[in-house]
């Protein structure tokens, strides 16, 4: 059975990465799911942490201060004036509209989170750089699903990633939901890795049991699942180019393994991909 | 006080500790080890040159709170809105002369805002704007190779000239230093500008610059004509740069410096508040520490070791003694401050000097202080690339990419103006 999980989207953009890719990603799901975009915009705080510091032996605390405060400034009316425009030009394309925007100043995850404490959110959607000072440690916390967009095109191929690193129960529920709103072909590979040995013993007993409720479950859906054997941190982009994949589905990962492991999941990933509840 | 220089960098590069306390530390570690008498040391502190650092100080807070640095840039960007190349080499050439009248941090405060206004009215989208990229790199290479130029582009200079001073007996003018300088800075300056709309040739059409120029001009137009105070501080400036250009060898750069801060007291253009606002007292501290760990390197022997290792690495001859200094700058100015890296630098290069016939002090001392100004690679390795980061324009990639090639231009250009110009002018 497919359910309507989608109906509040957030997506975030930082002052120190303005991603137009997941914007426009954001706006096209809003528009598949015929839900609600809000756009979050964060003046990032680390950024102004690194002037403060650089300039420390420099500027005077009150030239930091008002150099950070015009920095600040020129940043918002940025936003206000010109970015927010774009997005609402962007979303227009995709055949949807931005119901509400935000400006925040702080540290990305931070404020990701404190957003999704005041605000029903159902699907977060962001982009990923290397290159910058953002921390995205909000992939390892408790929010709802993330999207994280790598700037490719249509998803037409969706490869869902069960494993015994992660708690897969609504995964396959999610899986199904995006591949039948994105009208796209939905491949189940479920990796069997290694590293769950030994590692966090009481909580991996008895995945072995769930990852056979979840091979059932996938036959009851009438689909097929494959097997694999191997680290999910590499077997992730190998798999993703094998099936020429556009989005990778994770299954909540579990605690003991979370601690960046998805972050170079993400790095490494030659597509967008989806962390689930 | 080989032990006391290892951990001095190992503090400048980890910064568990701000860097002016690090000077101090310096400072005081010297007595309390027994390697220097207090006297000894303390008196590198009342070096001239702190007092010329603090004069200049002084009268840079008067400018910036007069706002004639912002009349300087706006008039100076309008002369280069003819096409974006142009303007990018604007950007440089605002960043680098009023580099050579203030410090290239206070420049880049200055210049981001209006900078960002700017493209903003263009609505150019941060990061996948090659002009955007190229205008704010252009900023903070144009702020940090402008403050090459003057004694009061940074604190390393000024701190050249106490060290060459103090160890050497040898006295540097306000005008030898331009005539050293200036030449280095006219040559790097345009070739980094070819590197920068090289790597990021603008996409926008010169009649696109057509918001650029009506922003200028409006605020060119909102500052209105200059008042008396504004007047006043330019005059008082102006008869300080003029006593520096003429009468510095007499007189010495230290107490004209405090002849033009104490002159802006006694018609009032700034308050001790003004002053305190605007002259951050750290910089002194970490200027007393580098000034006295050079000496003390120089003085204890401990730079003559080092010099001795490094000789074998330069094979003893002054060519390659002198590009292994310039690259050592460089590549030390992306990991610490620039005035702890020339600091590092100074003791080691004049006692690399000594010992190669053939090689100059002066000329180490010289190459070592333009090159710590070289931090073009890395976000946090001068403020003035943090502040024109924030913008979101670049990437920490578009400045490493770029940074690597004008960082190798300028090593270079220092290099050929050190062996040809500075040995035509006498200096070698």
């Amino acid at each position: 059975m497919v359910l309507e999980m989608v109906k509040k989207i957030l997506v975030t953009v930082s002052s120190e990465y303005f991603s137009e890719e997941a914007i426009r990603r954001a706006a096209y799901l809003a528009a598949q799911f015929r839900g609600e975009l809000t756009l979050l915009y964060i003046i990032e705080g680390r950024v102004l942490k690194v002037i403060d510091r650089a300039s420390e032996y420099a500027l005077t605390a009150e030239e930091r201060g008002w150099t950070e405060e015009q920095v600040t400034e020129e940043i918002r009316g940025r936003a206000e004036g010109m970015l927010f425009e774009r997005a609402v030009l962007i979303a227009a394309e995709e055949g949807t509209r931005i119901s509400n925007w935000e400006i925040e100043q702080g540290e990305y995850a931070e404020e990701i989170l404190n957003f999704c404490k005041r605000e029903r959110v159902d699907l977060i959607v962001m982009s990923f750089e290397r290159a910058t000072l953002l921390d995205y440690r909000v992939l390892d916390w408790p929010t709802p699903p993330i999207w994280v967009e790598r700037g490719k095109g249509k998803i037409r191929r969706i490869l869902a990633l069960p494993s015994n690193l992660s708690d897969n129960e609504r995964l396959l529920q999610m899986a199904l939901e995006f591949a039948h709103k994105l009208g796209a072909e939905l491949y189940i590979e479920y990796i069997v890795d290694p590293a769950a040995r030994g590692h966090c013993p009481s909580e991996i007993e008895g995945l072995d049991r769930e990852g056979q409720e979840f091979l059932a479950r996938c036959r009851e859906e009438g689909l097929s699942c494959h097997l694999s054997q191997g680290h999910l941190e590499r077997l992730a982009s190998a798999q993703a180019r094998e099936y020429q994949a556009d989005l990778l589905i994770f299954g909540k990962l579990l605690e003991c393994y979370r601690r960046g492991l998805k972050r170079r999941i993400i790095a490494s990933s030659p597509c967008a991909v989806l962390c689930s509840r | 006080m080989v032990g006391i220089m290892l951990t001095a960098v190992v503090l400048w590069i980890a910064e568990p500790i701000p860097l002016p306390v690090t000077g101090l530390l310096v400072m005081f570690l010297q007595p309390l080890l027994g390697i220097m008498r207090a006297g000894e040391v303390f008196a590198g502190f009342g070096n001239k040159s702190v007092f010329f650092l603090l004069g200049s100080l002084m009268l840079a807070a008067a400018v910036e709170k007069h706002g004639l640095h912002r009349r300087v840039a706006l008039r100076v960007l309008s002369w280069f809105e003819r096409s974006p190349k142009l303007f990018v080499l604007g950007v440089m050439v605002v960043g680098a002369s009023l580099s050579f009248a203030l410090g290239e941090h206070a420049v880049a405060a200055l210049l981001l805002p209006i900078l960002m206004h700017i493209l903003v009215t263009m609505k150019l989208i941060p990061r996948r704007s090659n002009f955007g990229i190229a205008t704010m790199l252009s900023l903070t290479y144009g702020t940090s190779i402008g403050s090459w130029g003057t004694l009061l582009g940074g604190a390393r200079n000024p701190l050249t000239v106490g060290f060459l001073s103090e160890v050497l007996g040898y006295n540097v003018t306000f005008l030898g230093w331009m005539k050293m300088s200036l030449p280095v800075v006219l040559i790097s300056l345009p070739l980094a500008w070819l590197i920068l709309v090289k790597f990021f040739p603008p996409e926008i059409e010169a009649q696109e610059l057509t918001r650029a120029r009506e922003e200028v001009a409006r605020e060119v137009r909102e500052l209105g004509p200059l008042g008396r105070p504004e007047w006043l501080t330019l005059g008082v400036y102006l008869i300080t740069v003029g006593l520096w250009m003429g009468f510095s060898a007499r007189l010495g750069v230290a107490v004209i410096a405090m002849i033009g801060a104490t002159l802006l007291f006694l018609l009032q253009l700034v308050s001790w508040e003004d002053v305190e606002e605007r002259v951050n007292w750290g910089l002194i501290l970490l200027y007393g520490g580098a000034i006295t760990m050079g000496i003390g390197l120089e003085r204890t022997g401990a730079a003559e070791w080092i010099a001795t290792g490094l000789m074998t690495l330069s094979l003893g001859k002054p060519y390659l003694a002198l590009f292994v200094l310039i690259a050592s700058g460089f590549i030390l100015t992306q990991m610490m401050s620039n005035t702890a890296a020339v600091a590092l630098l100074l003791p080691i290069g004049v006692g690399l000097a000594l010992k190669i016939p053939g090689l100059s002090p002066i000329v180490t001392s010289f190459a070592i202080a333009l090159s710590g100004g070289g931090a073009f690679l890395l976000i946090t390795a001068t403020p003035s690339a943090a502040i024109a980061y924030s913008s979101g324009y670049f990437s920490p990639r578009d400045l490493l990419r770029t940074g690597f090639w004008a960082g190798a231009i300028c090593i270079g250009v220092i290099f050929l103006v050190a062996v040809s110009y500075w040995r035509f002018i006498g200096i070698w």
